[in-house]
């Protein structure tokens, strides 16, 4: 279904709240093997902030006599942008997770219009004697981002205690989450990145509002304590 | 004969096999073909009259497609999840509904775009990888 263009919700991502114990469901699906896939129950914290470590924890008999019991970092893989855990083995049948971190809220850009959102891939050329044809190899992921806003750069985007413009952000140079939400229904799928600033610009003209316009480039934050990271992706 | 192009259908699927009306990609209001052959130049000193020879090398392609982004679409979705993973995916154009080709492609880029007063629009960028296969 066509999507009217006024429906997007362009949010950034704000300070981080820690929580305990928050559990987890199982996710199930095409592709996905029985009890390995795991979600945070609660969507506003589906978001983790990779700078706070992770526990996660199984209950193998699901509150039986057994409790809960800390994983290895290295049992899972963590998609920190959708509040996912990937066990490398299925858990046994009944088996309940939860996880402690810190998550992630994200604040609405009041005045965002108009946003393009690229994700690209290196393909690397892999052809070869015998073969009349290209063959090519899937090489490095990455997302551009180009935003406009009815605003000037230094207005606050966080309504709350804190503080976060996007002046701000290019001149730290600190890496940001993007979560746009195409039809605006608070639901997913969800595009979901960090983003550093690479440029911003304003313009104000005496028959036309003031416009502020931010473009940023992809990057991967490493996750505390761990080997994997987040970057970008899709929620599909 | 010409063909209306609102008799064209595209289709996406994870493997090379025919497709079925659940791959057929919501949305798409356009979508081109154009294979193309790397031309290799093999002219020489000893060719007095001054043409360009050369011989053709690897073929290859690129298949644009865009229009309207459908959250919910399992195809489109397919798309997204093969830029995500890398994976090969198979693009079936049959221009008039019915005979066509179907194309193993990496997907290049997927760009989304919205705008206050317009609509979520999405344009695919995907890049030959393997044989041309005519349906």
């Amino acid at each position: 279904m066509p999507i009217a263009g006024h429906k997007t919700a362009v949010k950034l991502g704000g300070t981080p709240v820690a929580f305990t114990n928050e559990p987890m469901s199982e996710v199930t699906g095409p592709g996905i093997a029985a009890r390995t896939v795991y979600r945070i129950v609660t969507a506003i914290r589906q978001v983790l902030d990779p700078n706070t470590a992770v526990v996660v924890e199984v209950d193998a008999d699901g509150a039986g006599a057994g409790g809960y019991a800390v994983s290895a970092a290295g049992s899972y893989s963590l998609n920190t942008l959708f509040g996912k855990v990937t066990f490398a083995t299925p858990l046994a049948v009944g088996a309940l997770v939860r996880i402690s971190a810190s998550y992630i809220p994200t604040l609405t850009v009041a005045e965002a219009h108009q946003l393009a959102l690229n994700a690209k891939r290196a393909l690397l050329d892999r052809s070869k004697f015998g073969t009349d044809h290209m063959l090519r190899l899937a090489g490095l992921k990455e997302a551009s981002i180009n935003l406009s806003v009815w605003d000037v750069l230094t207005a606050d985007q966080d309504p709350g205690a804190g503080t976060l413009t996007f002046a701000a952000l290019l001149d730290g140079g600190t890496a940001v989450l993007v979560e746009v939400d195409w039809d605006g229904d608070g639901a997913n799928p969800y595009f979901r990145g960090w983003f550093l600033l690479e440029s911003e610009g304003q313009e104000s003209a005496n028959d036309s509002q003031v416009v502020g316009t931010v473009t940023g480039q992809s990057t991967l934050i490493p996750h505390t304590g761990r080997s994997d990271g987040a970057s970008v992706a899709f929620d599909h | 004969m010409p063909i209306a192009g609102t008799s064209t259908k595209v289709y996406v699927t994870a493997t090379n096999v025919a497709a079925v009306s659940s791959d057929e990609i919501a949305g798409i209001r356009q979508g081109s073909y154009a294979p193309k052959r790397n031309m290799l130049d093999v002219s020489a000193f000893k060719d007095a009259d001054a043409f360009m020879r050369r011989i053709a090398g690897l073929k290859d392609f690129s298949i644009p497609l865009s229009g309207d982004y459908e959250a919910g679409d399992a195809p489109q979705s397919l798309l997204r999840s093969s830029w995500d993973s890398g994976a090969t995916a198979y693009v079936t154009l049959l221009w008039n509904g019915t005979a066509g080709v179907r194309l193993p492609v990496l997907i290049e880029s997927f760009e989304i775009s919205s705008s206050r007063d317009g609509k979520v629009e999405f344009t695919a960028s995907c890049q030959c990888n393997g044989p041309v296969v005519t349906v």
